[in-house]
């Protein structure tokens, strides 16, 4: 007996009482919103309307944000009502990359995810939901679609119901009724700066010109969401990568023990001692970027086997445990067992790289980080980047590595070109990738963090092989490397970021 | 994992069951998904936000004794248990962090922002004795009570009457006084009400879908009109949520709508789809026949009406309204087509904007007197058939004076009071005021030329002593010497009878806190007492001060509020509303009386009572046989006259009451207006307006600025206090259509100067296609400021602060300080996110007083430029000399009193708080 929503535009009069009565319902924090109504202007004086959307969580039938979450916080009720508890929640803001409909907000205070829940509270009472008992026009139809006697079935049986999008595969519960679709289809309507009598909270994209818009279709009112995933994010991506990159490197590092220019200690421990370093970085920044640290625990104690998170903490914990024996078995004088653990480490690094394509791939409101089959090869190469150039700074006589380096680099170039430039499935993903080139790096308009960053692991990549093959390459040659590679593989990945998360979803 | 054993799967309810309203226990959706049960008790009252009067009921936490949360109340006859934003943030009012909760007392200079408290005691006292010198000194104009949101009905006639004083001023002609006219010349009603549900065919020229009077009760019987089939048209400058909702749009150029209507009626005539039927019964067409000289019976007044109006034909309309003759052709037909189920407004918007705005709200009656719509199922009805006023258990005979502050000789069919004029015409000598009442208004803010009012409110020559009862600071309380806090929604008694449809309904707001002791049975004597701090409702304070004001009764005052139960004792608002409930409201007792209760206990349970439905054609009602003793029949006019003085119509050979205007029909033909000086506006009409097009000098950058328009989430000066719908609406960006913005050469953000005669303001533009080209709008809520140096003032959700410099009647202000998070009793104050809180626009409008209806004629001729290198966002400069100048330029263009008999105004033209007939005398 599924419950839902049929929210009927011909009726609604965009009067917000239902978004105060949720407020006053549910104690919804300044800034936040469970649910809100979006005015969209279509047309030219004289011909213009003004559309309402009533936006809110769409109870889907298969939520992304219930697969995505690492304890299973969010859960649909059998009747359901996709409902979550605050006190489980992590605070790891997964969710809110997952829905495509920018239901979730973070409560800043609580550190939890919150979202409407179908006034669950309510309805466990045989109640309605607030926002159906305020609404002026009846407009809001609560009730279960099951029953085919029910308003609600009937409702939602008229051929203008539509809902959003339907693309996503999400199954949503919450149908309109006369609603223009422009409306509901996010992105497609330019966005001001300000609204016609609110400021935005978040600024508005920066689209290149040539954005693909309707035609004169304005957002006029709307709520903005907050972009969670950022500096921390970017980080953990290339402490990871590093990690991972120099255990996937192992092997080959083990062969440069031969030249008797190399330090036997670094060939036969640098890879392992940089991989423990740089995860235990990753885990940090990891339980740094949760709301409730103190909470990072229940990934492992009450663990959602869907969820890449849960699978990535898995892969990590095995990618770490690897290492350790490796190192255990070098210590103990195991060489050869250290050895085959090191090619064993090639598999576990890689997938400790490359986990982040599947996690991000359920973030399905991210359009643009969908595209797993480039994500996947690019984190690899990343991190055979990283790796390289890090080890570089203490074996810069292998002129092999600096070449690993520039190949790296150079596939690392022609992949985030293909993410900016190529023609992506989704409009969303379109907007995202049009705006990859255009986000500031440190926060200046001047400097673009796609290019600058691309820029510094290219110039990387063509000045290893150069140094070494000129026989400048020394570890202070190497340092200044590391530091090109490190920082512009940063920008790269906050570029990514942003973009990703910049067009709205609602 | 929250799922439930108690888990219901059956039909939700809206409510919670009544007979559980006592004790509620419900899940506390700030704990879920814990399942923390609360207990509640439930109790209803009504809305005090806008005038609509919507039922809520408050959740009062049994353990924490706070209110929780406001819903509707669904015993409402109006509101029918529904809300619009503004009654869920009801909560934010009450838990307002900055909200005044003792009586405060000016400390130096008046206005110079500083307070301190003191006591209920010496408020009333210092009052009351003032007002008892007043009355002994025979100084009966000097005391006024000045009403911006009355919230109830009559309540303070009585006091005010009591007192033997002229002093009830009020905003009506801020607001809705031309439209007052145009209506009352018709019927003698100043309002339409609308039957909205059952309409076929609704022409709006108001926002009802956002705002208005009846913003909820009204929007929610719209939709279902339209639901079921209705067409509607919305007449409006700019794109309203109402206009988008609409089948039609009608934008035309400003001032123009009144020949628009008349376009429509033209169509009307020449398609024959008139109803004559209704015509010949029940307008007084043999009037218009008489003045020109005509007797050929009705037929000949068709044809006259047909030659009247011959000119404005759709091709002439549409030419000089800017609309298409397709559109005055449909609209025109639709009207016709609808007959008798043709609903129609029209609320502030051109009515209340233009000079010669209330042939507006004629010639909109016209179109519903044409098609027979009038008091139909479905049509448009007179307000007072759908309004209920109980009378009080004692009604003092009326005062014997006449203020010439409230009703000046200039303004004869004013609708009503010239409220907006009241410092002009203390400047001009024309009065002044020993002891002020301003009660929830904001003048200072909300009327035009503000700068005007302030010097006036500071100037204790003019304005003796200023209380300002007021839940909350604003502009006009920080020039107050007594600040006294006085209850919102849940906080207080009031009954209130709004025309949401055809029927007569009541609510009664009363203080919850209170009822829900007197539930437990801890009975306190006054309200405030029961409420947060020491925070009193008026009706008890009326009682309190006059009994201050006539302590032993020899003024004759005191005996007005003595108790109608406990002779000689002080009477108790429990008992001046028992006795409303038990004798004046027709079928309460009885009702009450079958669900086993006092008639008091009813309206405590329930909050509301619908005192009678479906209420149509009541000018229909035949008088009774007893009335007709003694009768004349004039079967020529189908007049019945009793010594000589009209008593009813024939009509259809019936004995009819009709209308209550001097002929008893609807009147097409107003022999007043020719009796009081105006005879070239005796029929329906079109005036230009004073922003006409050809008052325009478009190469010199002017426009027409429409500051009227309001937003669904916002009321006026009296929702600053609700941090949700602040953040919900927290910018007046300057409305300029896109091409208009590229002459201009400004984007979305880009910074203006809006200049009017007397001054200008600076703010962002807002470029859209929602608005006519030439014409720039600005809603009308935003701007709430405190000045540097204020120790309390607006709340900060809204408030910015600026400073002052002022240089002869030059002022000028500049922000100081951005709206921001602020510490408070409230956490979420921390957590202001927005920062502009919008221009203060009323302060650079000069008053202009219609010559006719007296309104302030509010939109404006103003110069629009790109902002210079000098001029910062929320910039307001004004010269109050040059204000002045204004007024007395629109002051010259009255007709002035005395009319026929040496009278101020026609005895039959409503008055509020009326006088005896004596006082209409103008002796001078």
């Amino acid at each position: 007996m599924p419950y839902g929503f049929v929210i009927d535009q011909t009726r609604c009069i965009g009067c917000h009482a239902c978004t105060v009565a949720c407020k006053a319902e549910n104690d919804v924090p300044l800034g936040d919103f469970r649910t809100w109504v979006k005015y969209t202007e279509t047309g030219t004086f004289p011909e213009v309307r003004r559309d309402f959307s009533v936006l809110r969580c769409n109870h889907c039938t298969n939520a992304p944000c219930i697969t995505i979450c690492p304890v299973v916080a969010l859960d649909k009720r059998p009747d359901g009502i996709v409902d979550l508890d605050r006190n489980v929640c992590i605070g790891c803001k997964s969710c809110m990359q997952a829905c495509p409909y920018d239901a979730l907000y973070l409560n800043e205070e609580t550190g939890g995810a919150e979202k409407c829940h179908y006034c669950a509270h309510r309805v466990d009472q045989g109640l309605e939901p607030a926002c159906v008992v305020v609404c002026p026009e009846e407009a809001i139809i609560s009730g279960d679609f099951s029953d085919p006697t029910s308003k609600i079935a009937i409702a939602r049986n008229r051929p203008d119901a539509i809902v959003r999008r339907p693309e996503q595969g999400t199954g949503p519960n919450v149908h309109y009724l006369g609603a223009n679709p422009v409306a509901l289809d996010p992105g497609r309507a330019k966005e001001p700066d300000s609204y016609l009598w609110s400021q935005r909270r978040y600024a508005a994209p920066d689209y290149p010109d040539d954005i693909e818009l309707a035609p004169d279709t304005i957002t006029v009112l709307d709520v903005n969401h907050k972009l969670h995933w950022g500096t921390e994010v970017s980080l953990y991506l290339l402490t990871k990568g590093i990690s991972s990159g120099a255990i996937m490197l192992a092997p080959l590092v083990g062969l440069f023990a031969a030249n008797p220019a190399n330090n036997a200690n670094v060939c036969n421990y640098l890879p392992e001692l940089l991989g423990l370093a740089f995860l235990s970085i990753t885990l940090l920044l990891l339980v740094m970027d949760l709301e409730r640290p103190e909470k990072f625990l229940s990934i492992m104690l009450r663990p959602n086997p869907k969820s890449w998170l849960v699978r990535g903490a898995w892969v990590l914990t095995g990618f770490g445990a690897v290492i350790a024996a490796t190192i255990l078995a070098r210590l103990s004088g195991h060489d050869n067992l250290a050895e085959t653990l090191r090619y064993a480490g090639i598999l576990t690094g890689a997938s400790a790289a490359g986990y982040t394509a599947f996690l991000f791939g359920q973030c399905e409101g991210r359009d643009l980080w969908q595209n797993t089959r480039i994500l996947l090869p690019h984190l690899l190469i990343q991190a055979v980047m990283l790796g390289a150039v890090t080890m570089l700074a203490w074996l810069p006589s292998e002129a092999s590595l600096a070449w690993l380096v520039t190949i790296a680099a150079i596939g690392h170039l022609l992949l985030a070109l293909h993410e900016a430039h190529s023609s992506h499935p989704t409009p969303t993903a379109r907007r995202a990738a049009s705006l990859l080139p255009r986000i500031p790096a440190f926060g200046s308009a001047k400097y673009k963090a796609f290019s600058l960053g691309l820029g510094l692991t290219t110039i990387t990549g063509l000045l290893a092989p150069t140094l070494a093959v000129t026989g400048h390459l020394n570890t202070v040659t190497a340092l200044v490397l590391l530091a090109s590679c490190w920082l512009g593989t940063f920008l790269y990945e906050q570029a990514y970021l942003r973009a990703g998360q910049l067009p709205p979803l609602s | 994992m929250t799922t439930s054993d108690e888990l219901r799967v059956t039909p939700l309810e809206k409510f919670p069951p009544p007979e559980q309203w006592d004790h509620w226990e419900e899940l506390d959706g700030r704990a879920w998904p814990d399942r923390e049960k609360r207990a509640y008790s439930l109790i209803p009252t009504t809305c005090f936000n806008c005038e609509a009067a919507c039922g809520l009921v408050a959740y009062i936490d049994k353990e924490t004794r706070e209110i929780r949360k406001l819903e509707g109340n669904p015993y409402h006859p109006g509101s029918r248990g529904r809300n619009c934003a503004k009654g869920p943030a009801t909560i934010n009012q009450v838990h307002d962090p900055e909200r005044i909760l003792y009586p405060m007392k000016r400390v130096g200079p008046r206005g110079s922002g500083k307070f301190e408290r003191t006591t209920w005691d010496e408020a009333l006292d210092a009052s009351g004795a003032r007002i008892r010198k007043a009355v002994q000194d025979k100084r009966l104009t000097e005391v006024m009570y000045h009403v911006g949101r009355p919230g109830a009905d009559g309540y303070m006639d009585r006091v005010l009457q009591a007192w033997g004083v002229d002093g009830h001023n009020s905003h009506t002609n801020v607001c809705s006084g031309a439209a007052r006219l145009g209506y009352t010349l018709w019927s003698g009603h100043d309002r339409p009400s609308p039957d909205y549900e059952n309409a076929k065919f609704i022409l709006l020229i108001s926002a009802h879908l956002e705002t208005g009077h009846y913003f909820n009760p009204h929007a929610q019987r719209i939709i279902d009109a339209k639901t079921k089939g209705c067409k509607i048209a919305t007449c409006d400058i700019r794109l309203s949520n109402t206009a988008s909702m609409s089948d039609f749009w009608l934008a035309p150029r400003p001032g123009t709508e009144a020949l628009m209507l008349l376009g429509f009626a033209h169509v009307i005539l020449g398609e024959d789809l008139a109803n004559q039927d209704f015509l010949r019964n029940w307008v007084n067409w043999r009037t218009w026949l008489d003045v020109r000289g005509k007797d050929g019976g009705f037929p000949e007044f068709m044809e006259s009406l047909r030659s009247e109006y011959a000119f404005a034909t759709p091709e002439h309309v549409a030419e000089v309204t800017g609309l298409t003759e397709a559109q005055i052709r449909t609209i025109g037909k639709l009207i016709g087509d609808a007959g008798s189920k043709f609903a129609s407004h029209v609320w502030r918007n051109t009515a209340s904007g233009n000079k010669g705005g209330w042939q507006v709200a004629r010639c909109l009656q016209f179109l519903v007197t044409l098609v027979g719509a009038v008091n139909t199922e479905g049509g448009t009805s007179c307000n007072g058939y759908n309004k209920f006023v109980a009378k009080p258990f004692d009604v003092p005979s009326p005062q014997e004076v006449w203020s010439e502050l409230l009703y000046p000789r200039e303004w004869p069919l004013s609708h009503h009071e010239l409220s907006f004029l009241l410092p002009h015409l203390l400047k001009d000598g024309r009065g002044k005021i020993d002891t002020y009442f301003t009660r929830v208004y904001n003048p200072v803010w909300t009327n035009p030329d503000g700068c005007t009012w302030m010097e006036v409110l500071q100037d204790e020559s003019m304005v003796g002593c200023h209380v300002a009862l007021t839940p909350t600071w604003s502009e006009t309380a920080r020039l107050a010497d007594y600040v006294l806090p006085m209850g919102i929604a849940t906080e207080r008694h009031d009954i209130a009878s709004q025309e949401t449809h055809a029927a007569q309904w009541i609510a009664f707001r009363q203080p919850v806190m209170r009822e829900m002791l007197r539930r437990e049975g801890k009975e306190v004597e006054w309200t405030w007492q029961a409420n947060p701090g020491e925070v009193w409702e008026e009706d008890e304070f009326w009682i309190a001060l006059s009994w201050r004001i006539d302590p032993n009764g020899e003024l004759g005052i005191r005996k007005h509020f003595e108790s109608p139960y406990r002779p000689g004792e002080r009477v108790t608002i429990e008992e001046y509303y028992k006795w409303i409930f038990e004798n004046s409201v027709p079928g309460l007792p009885e009702t009450a009386a079958a669900a086993g209760m006092e008639p008091l206990e009813y309206m405590r349970r329930h909050s509301a009572y619908l005192v009678k439905d479906k209420i149509y054609k009541p000018q229909e009602n035949e008088l009774s046989a007893e009335e007709l003793i003694g009768t004349e029949r004039d079967e020529d006019h189908g007049e019945i006259r009793k010594d000589g003085k009209l008593v009813g119509i024939l009509v259809n050979g019936k004995s009819m009451r009709g209308f209550p205007t001097p002929g008893k029909r609807l009147e097409i033909h107003s022999p007043m207006m020719s009796e009081w000086g105006w005879p070239e506006h005796t029929e329906p009409g079109y005036i230009p307006s004073h922003i006409d097009e050809s008052q325009l000098d478009r190469d010199a950058s002017e426009y027409v600025l429409v500051s009227t328009f309001r937003l669904p989430t916002l009321i006026h000066t009296r929702s600053a206090n609700s941090k949700w719908l602040s953040e919900l609406s927290n910018t007046n960006p300057v409305w300029i259509h896109t091409s208009d913005a590229k002459r201009l050469g400004v984007v979305s953000g880009d910074l203006v100067k809006v200049q009017t005669r007397i001054g200008y303001y600076v703010n962002k533009a807002w470029v859209t296609e929602g608005i006519r080209p030439g014409v720039v709008a600005c809603s009308h809520h935003m701007g709430r400021w405190r000045l540097d140096g204020d120790q309390q003032g607006v709340n900060s959700w809204q408030c910015h602060g600026m400073s002052l410099q002022r240089d002869g009647s030059t002022y000028r202000y500049r922000r100081q300080k951005n709206v921001g998070s602020y510490p408070s009793e409230d956490r979420e104050s921390a957590h202001v996110w927005w920062n502009e809180g919008g221009v203060h626009q009323n302060f650079i409008f000069p008053v202009q007083p219609d010559p006719v209806s007296g309104m302030h004629c509010w939109h404006q001729k103003v110069t629009v430029t790109k902002a210079g290198p000098d001029d910062q966002y929320g910039d307001i400069v004004v010269d109050t000399a040059k204000s002045m100048e204004v007024f007395h330029e629109w002051q010259a263009e009255t007709r002035p009193a005395p009319g026929p008999g040496g009278l101020r105004r026609p005895l039959h033209l409503k008055r509020v708080v009326r006088p005896i007939d004596e006082a209409y005398k103008l002796d001078d």
